[in-house]
C-alpha cells in the first residue's frame, strides 16, 4: 500500500509541475499582446512625420503672414492719415507752381529765347548761341551708382560780349532771378576796361510726364515739408508771369 | 521510556502535518480553493498566481495603450484645431486689407501729384547743392585787387567746381607780392598759386591759381 502511495505521488506532482510549467509558458509575453501599443506608436510616429510636422510648419507660416499682414495694415493707415492731412486745393496750386517752374518739357527754343532776351536787356552782344537737349546724371554724396539721378535738361553753350558790369548783372540775373531752374557752368572772363568777353554753359532743366505705379506700401512723404523750396517756385513763378 | 506505539502515532501525526502543509501549500497557489467549504466543486479553471500576473500586467499595457490613444487623439485635435483657426485668421486679416487698399486707391491721384512736387523739388535741390553765384567770387577777387595799387583783372575762369585761375596785371614786383600775399592770406581762399609772371617795362602781368572755400560763398536754400 505504502510503496503505491509513493508511486503515484511522483506521478502527480510530475504532471502539476508539468502543468504549472506550462501556465508559465503560456502567460509569457507574447507578440500578439503588444500588437496594440506597437501599432499605436508606429500610428503616432507615422503621424508625426506625415501630418503633424507640415501642419505645424504651415501654421507657424500662417502667423508669420499674419504679422506680415498686420504690419501692411498699419502702414495703410499711416498712409491714409498722411493723405487726408494734405489739402487738395493747396497742393493743386504747389503742383501748378512747380510745374510751371520745371515743365513737363521745356523747349529748346523757349530757354534760348529767355536767355537772349535777358542778354539783351542787360546791353550784351551774343557772340555765339546754341542749344542741344541734354542728360545730367548727379551722384548724391556718400551714395552708390544705384542712388544716381538722371535728369533731362537743355544745355547751351554761350558767348556775350559787354562791359564788365554787364555781365556780372547778367550771370547774377541767370543765378538769382531766373524763373527756370538753371545752373551756369565753365565761366569764363576775358577782356579789358572797354570790353568783356563772358562764355559759359548754361543749363535749364525739365522733369517730363511718365506713368507711375502707385505702389501703397513706397514710404510716403508729404511735399508740405519743403515749405522752403515750395516758396520759391512761387516766387519764380511770379517772375515768369511778369 | 516512550512507547513504541506512541513513536508511531507521533510519526503519523508528523506525516499528517506534512500532508496537511503540502495540501495547504497547494492551496496557496491557487485563489479559489476547488473544493468551497467542502460543499460544492469549481469547476471552472482557476487562474495561477503567473496568470494573474500576467493579465495584470496586459491589462496595464491596455490601460497605457488607451491613454496613449487618447494623447494622440488630444495632440491632434489641438494641432488641426490651431491650423484651422489660424487659416480662417489669416484669410480675415488678408480680406481686411484687400479692402482697405480699396479703399486708398481713391487717393493714387493725389499720391501720383505729392510725387511730381517731391521730384522737382528733388531737382531743384540736386542743382542748387554746393551752387554759389559766380558774381560773388568774381567780385571778392576784383575786391582783393582793387586794394593792391594798380592791378587790374584781364581774364578770370572756373577751371572745376571750386578752382579758379585769374590773369591780370599790376604796376610792379612789389605790388604783385603784396597781392599774392593777399591772396595767400584771404579766409575764402586756399591753395593760392602764382602760376606765372612776366616784366615789362610799365606792368608785371599774373596768372594766379586757387581754390575758394565751397562755405564762403555757398547760398543757403
Amino acid at each position: 500500500m505504502s510503496t503505491e502511495k509513493i508511486e503515484t505521488k511522483p506521478n502527480k506532482k510530475e504532471r502539476e509541475l508539468e502543468e504549472i510549467s506550462e501556465k508559465i509558458k503560456q502567460s509569457r509575453l507574447k507578440i500578439e499582446d503588444i500588437i496594440i501599443p506597437l501599432s499605436v506608436t508606429l500610428a503616432l510616429i507615422l503621424l508625426t512625420f506625415l501630418l503633424f510636422i507640415p501642419m505645424i510648419k504651415s501654421t507657424i507660416e500662417a502667423r508669420t503672414e499674419i504679422v506680415e499682414i498686420k504690419e501692411r495694415e498699419e502702414q495703410l493707415k499711416e498712409l491714409e492719415a498722411k493723405l487726408k492731412r494734405l489739402d487738395e486745393d493747396v497742393l493743386q496750386s504747389d503742383l501748378s507752381n512747380a510745374k510751371e517752374v520745371i515743365p513737363r518739357n521745356l523747349r529748346v527754343s523757349t530757354f534760348v529765347y529767355y536767355i537772349d532776351v535777358l542778354a539783351g536787356e542787360k546791353r550784351l552782344v551774343s557772340r555765339s548761341l546754341s542749344a542741344t537737349d541734354t542728360e545730367v546724371t548727379i551722384r548724391q554724396e556718400g551714395k552708390n551708382r544705384d542712388d544716381d539721378r538722371t535728369y533731362l535738361g537743355v544745355s547751351s553753350p554761350l558767348t556775350y560780349s559787354g562791359s564788365l558790369e554787364n555781365i556780372l548783372s547778367f550771370l547774377d540775373a541767370l543765378d538769382t532771378a531766373s524763373p527756370y531752374i538753371i545752373s551756369i557752368h565753365n565761366v569764363s572772363l576775358r577782356g579789358s576796361e572797354e570790353s568783356w568777353r563772358v562764355t559759359m554753359s548754361v543749363r535749364g532743366y525739365y522733369v517730363p510726364e511718365h506713368e507711375s505705379k502707385v505702389d501703397l506700401y513706397d514710404s510716403f512723404k508729404e511735399y508740405t515739408e519743403k515749405k522752403e523750396v515750395l516758396e520759391i517756385f512761387r516766387e519764380k513763378k511770379e517772375r515768369l508771369r511778369k | 521510556m516512550s512507547n513504541p506505539k506512541e513513536i508511531k502515532t507521533k510519526e503519523i501525526n508528523k506525516k499528517g502535518r506534512k500532508k496537511e502543509e503540502e495540501v495547504s501549500s497547494k492551496e496557496n497557489k491557487f485563489d479559489q480553493s476547488t473544493i468551497l467549504e467542502e460543499k460544492s466543486i469549481n469547476l471552472i479553471p482557476v487562474m495561477s498566481r503567473e496568470e494573474v500576473k500576467e493579465e495584470k500586467r496586459k491589462t496595464r499595457m491596455n490601460k497605457a495603450s488607451l491613454v496613449s490613444l487618447l494623447i494622440l487623439f488630444g495632440i491632434s485635435i489641438v494641432i488641426v484645431g490651431f491650423s484651422i483657426i489660424s487659416r480662417i485668421q489669416l484669410n480675415y486679416q488678408k480680406e481686411k486689407l484687400f479692402k482697405h487698399e480699396e479703399e486708398l486707391t481713391a487717393f493714387n491721384q493725389i499720391i501720383i501729384e505729392n510725387n511730381q512736387i517731391l521730384e522737382r523739388v528733388a531737382l531743384y535741390n540736386d542743382v542748387q547743392k554746393d551752387r554759389y553765384p559766380i558774381t560773388k567770387v568774381i567780385n571778392h577777387i576784383e575786391n582783393i585787387l582793387s586794394k593792391s595799387a594798380g592791378s587790374s583783372l584781364s581774364q578770370f575762369a572756373f577751371s572745376s567746381s571750386t578752382g579758379i585761375n585769374f590773369r591780370g596785371e599790376t604796376r610792379d614786383l612789389a605790388e604783385l607780392a603784396k597781392l599774392w600775399y593777399l591772396l595767400a592770406n584771404d579766409p575764402k581762399l586756399k591753395e593760392v598759386n602764382l602760376k606765372s609772371f612776366s616784366k615789362s617795362t610799365s606792368s608785371v602781368s599774373f596768372t594766379f591759381e586757387a581754390a575758394i572755400l565751397l562755405d564762403e560763398f555757398i547760398v543757403e536754400v
